[in-house]
This record gives structure tokens, sequence and C-alpha cells, in this order.
């Protein structure tokens, strides 16, 4: 038979003295040419799942029983030679982060001819041809290129394409544009469906983003703590999950139209089960809302809803279909916006360090431009959302605000006081009226400290409390962000990164700042965790009428909880506005580009040739626009267009027109 | 225009050594005891003492004696010994010649067995054979270089006859006859270096076999030698490179004990006879010849580490 048919899979990991079955009991089947998603949070064994079928398990991984048969071949008993044979000829991967998974000291031509084989001239060849097929714009250049001097879009093209040398007949794609712009994503994602439809290998697309897998996968599979809950095609599961984790997955997601203050999102309570620590009976028992007895006590079969819908559920009837009434989209107006903080002509040029090429050649790096002139106000108890590609220079925006950065021009106020540059020179008093809460909680915490001491610091130092009143304070802080008040005797690694990401944020707010500052500050989160931290924020919000910066490349996430919005590209805010003006529909064909990532037969950018330098004088998105009108956008800078209502828009064509652009397609 | 960059190294260099002359040529003149009372004995009178003090130029200011031997140094006129009465520059070169001979066995010992050692040790990490590796190799570097030579000797000249125990080379004894009496002296020098070098090739090659692109090379298909040197070793074996173009100036000049112990005619055994002697001039050459090698080994190890690796060649704007 063709194609994958894994069945009763379970594996574990040896740790200390233990061994862990991280895995149990998974069956599933892909047939040729299908690609079957794999969700569930970080931690619930998808990645391993992946490894394990390839047989590219870490040493200290071990299938514990079952068989993975590919063609009828069961790959668990393949062994040495026959096994590299299978890995070259029919085995593939795309792993998550291309540049780790790239050899950094070998140039691209020699990887890909190394897993090509064959006469050096014909492998060349066929690699180029391959990136080529890649949408690689120059192959020859990237074949002679080191894995560092491409991007990250570019260098995961290079996995794709060594991914489809020969005749792939099984292909795992573990998470494989997590670390891509969602443009980039897009690009990427419909070239893998391409590539699929047409070498026809069984594919694995594993992935936390349901939309993605949605978009790619035709079946997905829900993993939950090791054990496969629910598998259905994807309309299905998606439009009625019969799985209160899938369910719940679902409605943690910010999805177009939600809204913080009209249908917040659910988020699942508690966090996954310890892989040493499984609860009996049910695994999802423990955070299930429709738990029992029996529940608790036995472990359900995986039970058919319908022939092809599976679900590991004791009460998979009593699930609703999932159906959140859309937000009606109300502008919300900058009537009542009292402005907080204001940035004028910010610029900021860096000025890389010499490298040791730069030194051979003797020339300086370009002066990179990462604020070109930004104008923004930030209105008091209201979120302004930051959004843009990485590079755009929204975390520089941050750090000149903070002060972390001093900026090269411009000028910054809080209420009329200017702030000095950099935050040395910043009064406590400044200090204290802004905060900011990073990407990464775990560099953020200092690991000695408990969770107390870290809340307790900021409270005396600018909050100005003595010591007793600032104890006093902590367990309404950690109340504030939804955790127990135990939690002031944890210690950082006895969170988990929600967690951990939750006492950052109640950190910042223990100096009571009338600006929070967020740069990606829930990114890295599961999208139950996610909510979870969304809803805190929001519920802050009302309480305190704290205004926040919301930096952030998830539209869906801005359009839940921002009420104004910019929109950045290469240092410039291109649009700004309220969201619901902004968003929907967009206007600019930036944002355009950008909320149109996450759909199937969106608009697309250009992507944009790197031989032609960038115009200097026009519109900087212009290279890459696919709305482009022509000689004027290359040369003429463009100008600010005003919708109405704060909105406006940097583009050469005239809004009408733009306006026209959204009713037609 | 690698040159710039060169030009720019060797500058660099430059100053450094330069600012090593003024420290040894102060140190030299803080060492306890009268170079002229050590030419000419206990027994010589005042007079004498003071004639030959102006005659070495030991009368003048500091600064003037020392751009002048500096001055003399740079231009190749390094003046003769005090206590042989040779010609320095000559007796220098020959020693380092030797010294180069030793440097080069030694490496020709340490680098296979050290990296050999690292790699299997760190293919096997955790299991017997690497705890094995780890703990005699840190054992016999933890020995003193004396300690070592010293059983090195009993064993293999004493008990088994098979080399000889004194290294003193004959002036004009050819190749044949050198390479017997390198071999102890080599052997000595690799224990302290091995520990080093199969450490550092260990710790390269379990961090680099836990990189994801490892398994991208394995999920290729590739032979298990294939995959170890072109894709573990290339990257492992950056570090372990560096340290040995840095090892080698400790090599050529730093082997005191060890060109003590075999009586080996090498820079480092013209060191201490120059301390032993008061020979303050050949001290300073010596001292100086040493901290040229060891500023130029220094260069080397950089400019190989960034030729080697592209990122630092190239640039890698992920940094
Ligand atoms: N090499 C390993 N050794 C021990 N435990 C591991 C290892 N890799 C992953 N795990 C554990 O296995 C579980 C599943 O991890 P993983 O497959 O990476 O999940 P996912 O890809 O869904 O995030 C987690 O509890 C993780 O901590
Ligand atoms: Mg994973």
């Amino acid at each position: 038979m063709s194609g994958l048919e894994v069945q009763q899979l379970t594996i574990e990991y040896r740790v200390a003295n233990q061994t862990l079955p991280v895995v149990r009991d998974i069956n599933l089947s892909v047939g040729a040419g299908e690609t079957l998603g794999i969700v569930g949070e970080s931690g619930s064994g998808k990645s391993t799942l992946g490894l394990a079928i390839l047989r590219a398990l870490p040493a200290n991984g071990r299938i514990k029983a079952g068989q993975v048969l590919l063609d009828g071949i069961d790959l668990t008993r393949v062994q040495g030679p026959a096994l590299r044979a299978l890995w070259s000829r029919s085995l593939r991967l795309v792993p998550q982060n291309p540049l780790a998974a790239l050899n950094p000291t070998l140039r691209i031509g020699d990887q890909l001819t190394e897993a090509i084989g064959g006469r050096r001239q014909d492998a060349i060849a066929q690699a180029a041809a391959l990136l080529a097929r890649a949408q690689i714009a120059d192959p020859m250049r990237v074949l002679r290129s080191y894995p560092h001097e491409l991007s990250g879009g570019m260098q995961q093209r290079v996995m794709i394409a060594m991914t489809f040398h020969g005749a792939p007949r099984l292909l795992v794609l573990d998470e494989p544009t997590t670390s891509l712009d969602v443009t980039t994503e897009a690009a990427v994602v419909d070239l893998l469906a391409d590539l699929i439809a047409e070498r026809r290998p069984a594919a694995l697309f594993i992935s936390h983003n349901l939309g993605l897998v949605a978009r790619i996968a035709t079946r997905a599979a829900v993993l939950y703590a090791g054990e496969l809950v629910e598998i259905a095609p994807t309309t299905f599961l998606f439009q009625h999950p019969r799985h209160p984790y899938t369910q719940g997955l679902l409605a943690s997601l910010p999805h177009p139209g939600l809204r913080y203050n009209q249908n917040p999102l659910q988020p699942i309570a508690g966090t996954l089960p310890d892989p040493g620590a499984l609860p009996a009976g049910c695994i999802f028992a423990p955070r299930c809302p429709l738990a029992d007895e029996q529940c608790r006590r036995e472990r359900p079969p995986l039970l058919p809803a319908t022939p092809d819908h599976l679900v590991r559920c004791h009460h998979w009837t009593m699930v609703e279909p999932y159906a959140p009434s859309p937000a009606t989209p109300t502008i919300n107006a900058l009537t009542n916006g009292q402005p907080l903080l204001a940035a004028h002509r910010l610029t900021k040029t860096i000025t890389p360090r010499r490298t040791f090429a730069d030194l051979v050649r003797g020339k300086r790096p370009a002066p990179m431009i990462a604020l070109a002139g930004v104008d923004l106000t930030v209105c008091r108890n209201r979120t302004l959302g930051v959004v843009g590609e990485s590079g755009s220079g929204k975390t520089t925006l941050a750090r000149c605000i903070i002060g972390l950065t001093p900026p090269s021009s411009g000028a910054i106020e809080l209420i009329d006081i200017p702030l000095a540059p950099s935050i040395q020179q910043r009064p406590p008093e400044q200090l204290r009226r802004l905060q900011m809460v990073l990407q990464n909680p775990q560099e953020a915490l200092n690991p000695a400290l408990t969770v107390g001491e870290a809340l307790r610091r900021p409270l005396i130092r600018l909050g100005g409390l003595d010591r007793r009143t600032a104890d006093q304070r902590i367990p309404d802080l950690l109340r504030l962000v939804s955790l127990p008040p135990e939690y002031a005797n944890r210690r950082p690694h006895q969170l988990s990164g929600g967690e951990k990401q939750r006492v950052a944020i109640a950190r910042a707010l223990a100096a009571t700042p009338d600006l929070l500052v967020l740069d990606e500050a829930v990114s890295a989160l599961d999208v139950s965790v996610q909510a979870a931290v969304l809803n805190v924020l929001a519920a802050i919000k009302e309480r305190t009428g704290i205004a926040y910066v919301f930096i952030t490349h998830d539209l869906a996430v801005v359009s839940y909880l921002a009420d104004d919005v910019v929109v950045m590209y290469q240092g410039q805010i291109v649009e700004q506005g309220p969201v619901a003006a902004v968003l929907s529909p967009p206007l600019h064909p930036y944002t355009e580009v950008l909320l149109s990532a996450s759909q199937p037969d969106g608009i697309r950018a250009r992507e944009a040739d790197t031989a032609v330098p960038p115009p200097v004088s026009g519109c900087p998105f212009q290279p890459r626009c696919p709305r482009a009108i022509g000689e004027l956008c290359r040369t003429t800078p463009p100008p600010w267009r005003d919708a109405g209502g704060g909105h406006l828009i940097r583009c050469h064509i005239p809004l009408p027109d733009l306006r026209a652009a959204q009713m037609t397609d | 225009m690698i040159l710039r960059y060169l030009l720019r190294r060797v500058v660099l260099l430059g100053v450094t050594v330069l600012i090593s002359s003024i420290i040894i040529f102060v140190i030299c003149r803080l060492l306890p005891g009268d170079v002229a009372r050590v030419l000419l004995g206990r027994e010589a009178s005042e007079a004498a003492l003071t004639a030959l003090r102006a005659e070495l130029g030991l009368d003048r200011p500091l600064p003037i004696q020392y751009l002048d031997w500096l001055r003399g140094f740079v231009s190749g006129d390094w003046g003769v010994s005090y206590s042989t009465r040779q010609l320095i520059r000559p007796l220098v070169f020959e020693r380092l010649h030797n010294s180069l001979l030793l440097a080069g066995a030694t490496l020709l010992l340490a680098i296979p067995l050290g990296i050999g050692l690292g790699v299997w040790a760190g293919r096997r990490a955790g299991k017997l054979d690497d705890t094995a590796i780890s703990i005699s190799t840190l054992a016999v570097t933890g020995l003193p270089e004396f300690v070592t030579g010293l059983l090195l000797i009993d064993l293999f000249a004493f008990r088994m006859r098979m080399l000889p125990a004194n290294s003193s080379l004959r002036p004009d004894a050819n190749l044949l006859e050198i390479i017997p009496q390198l071999i102890l002296p080599a052997m000595t020098a690799t224990l302290v270096l091995l520990a080093y070098i199969a450490r550092l090739t260990r710790a390269g090659v379990i961090h680099e076999l836990n990189q994801d692109y490892v398994r991208t090379a394995m999920l290729k298909g590739l032979a298990p030698f294939t995959l170890l040197q072109r894709h573990v070793l290339r990257n492992a074996l950056l570090p372990v490179i560096t340290v040995i173009a840095i090892s080698l100036g400790w090599l050529i000049s730093g082997l005191i004990v060890v060109e003590n112990v075999y009586n080996y005619p090498g820079i480092g055994r013209l060191l201490t006879f120059a301390i032993d002697r008061r020979d303050l001039i050949l001290l300073q050459a010596v001292a100086m010849i040493t901290v040229v090698i060891f500023a130029v080994a220094n260069l080397l190890a950089d400019l190989l580490y960034a030729l080697l690796d592209p990122r630092i060649r190239l640039g890698d704007e992920t940094r």
C-alpha cells in the first residue's frame, strides 16, 4: 500500500535514570500526496513524533513499540546502510530553524550536491534547477553562498529545495515557517503546497498555527500530552471540533473579528501535564470543563464521531460547534483620546560593526536606517498596536521610547514634558511612568530571585514604598496577572513560559506606569497561554487606565487587542489610525499584503530583487509593492492621505482607487 | 586588500613588541647582581670594574642604553654575549632552529593523538571510554614536566635502552642522528599539550553533534565517516586549530623545563643559561625573540580562524 501508516507508535526519552513515554499509542495514516496537519501546544510531542517517523530521534530517544509503515516497509526495523539508503532516497525533513539546519562552514552548493549525489556537474545543474523551482531568483549566486549570507526566507527555500530532490516518499515539515515573517511564511507555504501536489510524498505538517494547518492540510490530528485526541478533515475539525481540547485551542485563537471588549478569547485553564506524572483516566480531564468521574477513571478510546472523524473523549457529543459571533467593527475613534506620549521626527541610524570581510576589503559597512522620521502619539487608556515585518524598526522604536537606545535625532515627550534620550538621564519618576516587557521572559527574570523578590524591587525603588507595604502589595500584583499569591515564593525555573511572562508583566506594573511597552510579549507563547495573557492585559487596562504600545507581527492579535495601529515599513510609518479603519478593509498595499498573508489566495508582495538598490527618494515599499503605479512610486516620496477619523495612509495611489481595489478583489 | 588588514595587524604587533621590549629592558636592569662583578669575579678591583662598566656602556643613562640596544636589535646587531664572548645573533638563531625542530616533532605527535582521542571521547560522551580518556589525559597533564620527563627517561632510556637520555645535539649532527634525540623531549611536551587538544576537540565534537545541521546531513544518508569529517569535524576543529597555533609560541620558547631535563639546546635552555650567568645582553635578546614568537603565533591563530570560518571571513549579519 502506498503512503504512511503509523500503528500504535510509542516513543520514550531516557532522562537521568527515568524513561518518559512522551508519545503514546499513535495511529494515523497519510496517503501519498496527502498532507496531514499535526497541531498541539509546545511540549505535546509533535517534533518527537515527526523525528521518530523519520528514524531521526536524538540519542536518548527510542521507539518503544509500534510500527511505521512507508509504502508497506516497516521503518522501525531498518538499520545501518539500509536506513541510510532510505534516508537519502525517500525520507525528508524541513525543520523549524533553517539557519541551524545548514552547515555554517559549507557553501550551499556543496550541501545541496552532497544530498543529490552522482557526478558533480550533474548534481550542480540539478541543484540550480531545484533552487529555481523553489523560486530563488539567482540560483548560481545562492549556490556559491554560505548560509549566513542568505535571509531566513532564502535559507528555508534552500532547505525546501534540498528536500525535494529525487523522489521523496515521506516529508516531515516541523514548524517550517515559524521563524519567518508572515509575508515570507505565506509564500513558503504556497511553495510547499505546490511541491507536495507535484511530487506526491506523504507529508506531515507540524505547526502550532491552526490557521496555517487549515490552509495546507486536508486532514489534521490534534496531539495532547503525547496522545492523539482528535483527527478529522480540517474543515470539520475547525468548524465542529469534538474534543474539548480542540475546542479550547480554537477559542483561544484571536480570529479576525474578535475583540477583547465584545467577545473575549477563552483560554484553556491549567497547563500540560508533566510527562513523568500523567493523570489516570483521560489525560485532559484536569483541564477539561466537561470532566466527570468517568473521565478521571477511564482513559477514553478513539471514538468515531463520523467515519473519518475520530475523537478521544467520553463526552464528545456534548461539545458545542465552534461559532464565535464576529464583533461589529466599531471604529473607536480618537474622540476620547488624551495624548500621553508623543514622538516627533524620531530617527535612528545604526552603524554595524565592521566585519572581517569589510576589513579585508577596506570598506565601511553601510549605516542602517532603523527609524526614518517617525511621528507617533499614544493616548491614555488606549492600546497602540505596532505592526510590520522583522527589521521594520518596531523594536528600535520601543527602545527609543523607553530610553534604552537614544534616537539619532527627534524628541519624545510625556504629557508635554520632554524626555531625556537615554534612560540613565531620566529621573525615577519618568522611569516609573514608562515600563517595558520583552519577548523572552527567560532573559528578563533573574533566576536567583523569587517572584516576590522580583516584584518587591520596583515597588520600593520606583513606587517609593517601604518594605512592609511593598510586601503587602505583592499578592495584589500577582492577582492582577491572574496568578495565585503563593507564586511569590517560586523561582523562575518553577514557572512555565506563560507564567514567566505574566510575572514580567506584573513586575512592569508594580511601578504603576502610565504606559507599558510590550515588544512581541506574547509571540513566543502557545495560543492558550497567549489568550490568557491578552485577556489579563485587557482587564488591567480597563481597571487601571493604563496605555499600551503593543508591538507584534501578528495582525490577528492586534485586531483583537489594539484600539489604534501603526504599520511600519523600513523605519517609516506607512499607515496609521483606529484599528478597525486600518485593518478592515486594508487600504495601504503593504497592510493589505500583511493581512492577506494568512489567506490561501491573498495578494502577495513581490520578492524584492536584491540586485536593484532600493529607491533612495521614492516609496520604500515600491520594489515589493503589488500595486505600484510606476515611475512616480520610484522617484517621489508618497504623500500622506487622510481617510478621516485619524486614519492616515502614505501612498501615491489615490484613496478612491485604493478603496475600489478592495471592492473588486 | 587583505594586505590592509594584515598591515593593521602587523602594526599592532609592532606596538606590542615595542612595549614588551621596554618591560624586558627594565626588568633586566632590575635583576639583582652586577654584570661587571659577575664577569670579573669576586677579587676584581674597583678600578677594573669601573673600566669594564664603561666599556660595556653600563654607566650611561638608562634611556640612552635602551635606545642603543633597541637600535642594535632592530638593525640585526644583537651584540656579543658577556659570558661566552660569542656573537649573539647566530647563537640565538641556531637555538631557534633546534626549538623549531622540537616544536615540529611535538605537534606531529600531539595533533593526531589529541584530536583522535578527543573525537573518540566526544562521540562516546558519557560512556566508559570517554571517562577513561578524560581522566588519563588530565592526569598526565597534571604531572609536572620534570616528573613525566624523568619517568620517560627511566622507562625508555634506562630500562628499555631504546632512546638516549641526553638530547644535547652534536653541532654537525644530521637529521638521522637527531631524530632519536628528539623523541623523548617531544613526548614530554606532547603529554602537556595532549589534554588541551583532546578536551577542546571533545567539547567541540559534542557541541556540533547536537546541532541541527548534523541531523540534516545524517538524513542525507551520508556514511558515518563522511558525516564526521565533512560536517562535525569541520566545525568542531575550528577552535582547536587556533589553540594549536597559539601553543606554537609556547612550544618554541616555553619548553624551559623540558629542554633542561633533556639538556636540549633550544631557546628555553639558552634563557636559563643567560639568567644563570647574569648575561643581560643575551637574556634581553632571548626574551625579545620569545615575545616576537608569541605575538606572531597569536596573529597566526587569529588569521587562521578568520580564514577558516566563513561567518567571520564574510561577516555574519545574524550576530
Ligand atoms: N531530547 C529529549 N530528551 C528528553 N526529553 C525530551 C527531548 N526532546 C523533547 N523532550 C520532551 O518530550 C516532550 C515532547 O517534546 P516535543 O516533541 O519537542 O514537543 P513539541 O514539538 O510538540 O513542542 C516534552 O515534554 C519535551 O520536554
Ligand atoms: Mg517542536
